[in-house]
């Protein structure tokens, strides 16, 4: 009788150590998966700072063909007037403060298969020195892009933000 | 009697202990054989795409390849299918890594394979990917990159009239994205009950490269 018990008592034993090691196991392959989606995220985050890049600094210099100087901020949008305020579509954006208050939902192509993304821009002025943000029209501004993995299942989702400092000088390297 | 029947519950209680002893260390194998694998296919990954991103890095726009390899303008990409079936971009090549760079047409062929991988429950379909180059004499046999490619996806991107994934490098063109997705190692050959159930033994990485040669030429 007690060795039955004995025994009985080491499968409970290795039983919860099976157990613990499937747990263990599985924790280690949604951290994997969960880098995956960030990469993912970081990708998408990638892809639309390159668009940034493509517009102009401001909605002022959209006509522009030489490029404005360092301090000289006149006819720049003032904060208030950042968003959606020029254009009436994400399509037709066509300078940077046009993407603040950015929020789209779209797909990203993950390790398999795609995963749902929602993608927010947020533009401020900046401090061309330091990129510290300030509140008036200066030559400097700072985009910050959040991609935040979409899950239904209440669990925290995979996320990665990338800040994109623009200045005057970048419409015209790729013009 | 008791006796006999104490020993037998415990023989029967010591194989269940046994068994599951074995099964537990299967798994374990088996996971840290996987997280090798997948680590050694999400280096393998980044390594050919830094590869990629460093000749997109040195694109040549098309008045620069004019004067440094003449000819027409060879900056293309052609999908064929799901993915990116050639890749070809003038740029600057070195063959050591202090040697002197060189004008010449890189071409990326990714070639299905007619073999896939089962992973976590997806069949992919595997696609070879080679490095050829031509400095002026013709592109060479090629670098293999790898065998086990499941995504190769090269675009490129403009401020004005939308990406181009297909077709000759347009006019405008500011930056250029790459995507590239490899299975592990023989995840094709794994029996179908073997089959992985781990989603990283496919690693994907992407880079957006806006070459810097662009700007004043093209």
């Amino acid at each position: 009788m007690q060795q039955t018990l004995f025994c009985l008592a080491a499968i409970l034993v290795f039983s919860v150590f099976g157990l613990s090691r499937h747990r263990a196991i599985a924790a280690d392959q949604h951290a994997e998966a969960r880098r995956a989606t960030e990469a993912a995220a970081l990708g998408t985050a990638e892809r639309w700072a390159a668009t940034l890049r493509d517009a102009a600094f401001d909605e002022a210099d959209v006509p522009r063909t030489a490029m404005r100087l360092a301090g000289e901020t006149t006819g720049l949008t003032p904060t208030a007037r950042f968003g959606a305020t020029e254009e009436a579509t994400a399509a037709a954006f066509d300078d940077v403060d046009d993407y603040h208050g950015f929020d789209r939902v779209e797909t990203a192509r993950a390790a398999l298969g795609l995963v749902s993304v929602r993608v927010r821009i947020a533009v401020r002025y900046a401090d061309p020195a330091t990129f510290a943000p300030v509140a008036g029209p200066t030559t400097a501004k700072v985009a910050v892009i959040t991609v935040t993995e979409v899950r239904t299942d209440g669990q925290t989702p995979a996320m990665a933000t990338l800040p994109v400092r623009v200045t005057p000088a970048g419409q015209f390297l790729h013009s | 009697m008791t006796v006999i029947f104490d020993h037998l519950i415990a023989v029967v209680a010591g194989v269940i202990l046994l068994g599951s002893l074995f099964v537990i260390q299967q798994r374990d194998r088996l996971t840290r054989v996987e997280a090798t694998l997948a680590d050694a296919t999400r280096v393998r990954t980044d390594a050919v795409l830094d590869i990629v991103t460093r000749d997109t890095d040195n694109l040549l726009p098309a008045a620069q390849a004019a004067v440094l390899i003449g000819g027409a303008y060879p900056t293309r990409v052609v999908r064929t299918g799901a993915v990116t079936s050639e890749y070809t971009l003038a740029t600057l090549v070195r063959d050591t890594p202090d040697g002197a760079a060189t004008p010449a047409i890189v071409r990326y062929e990714s070639t299905a394979t007619g073999d896939s991988a089962a992973v976590a429950g997806q069949r992919l379909a595997l696609y070879r990917l080679v490095r050829r180059v031509d400095r002026g004499s013709g592109f060479d046999a090629g670098t293999p990159m790898g065998g086990t490619v499941t995504d190769f996806h090269v675009v490129f991107g403009r401020a004005v009239g939308g990406d181009v994934e297909s077709g000759a490098a347009p006019v405008g063109v500011s930056h250029v994205r790459v995507q590239v997705a490899m299975a592990a190692p023989g995840a094709g050959r794994i029996a179908h009950d073997q089959t992985s159930r781990r989603a990283t033994l496919v690693a994907r990485a992407e880079a957006t490269v806006r070459p810097q040669n662009l700007g004043a030429v093209r």
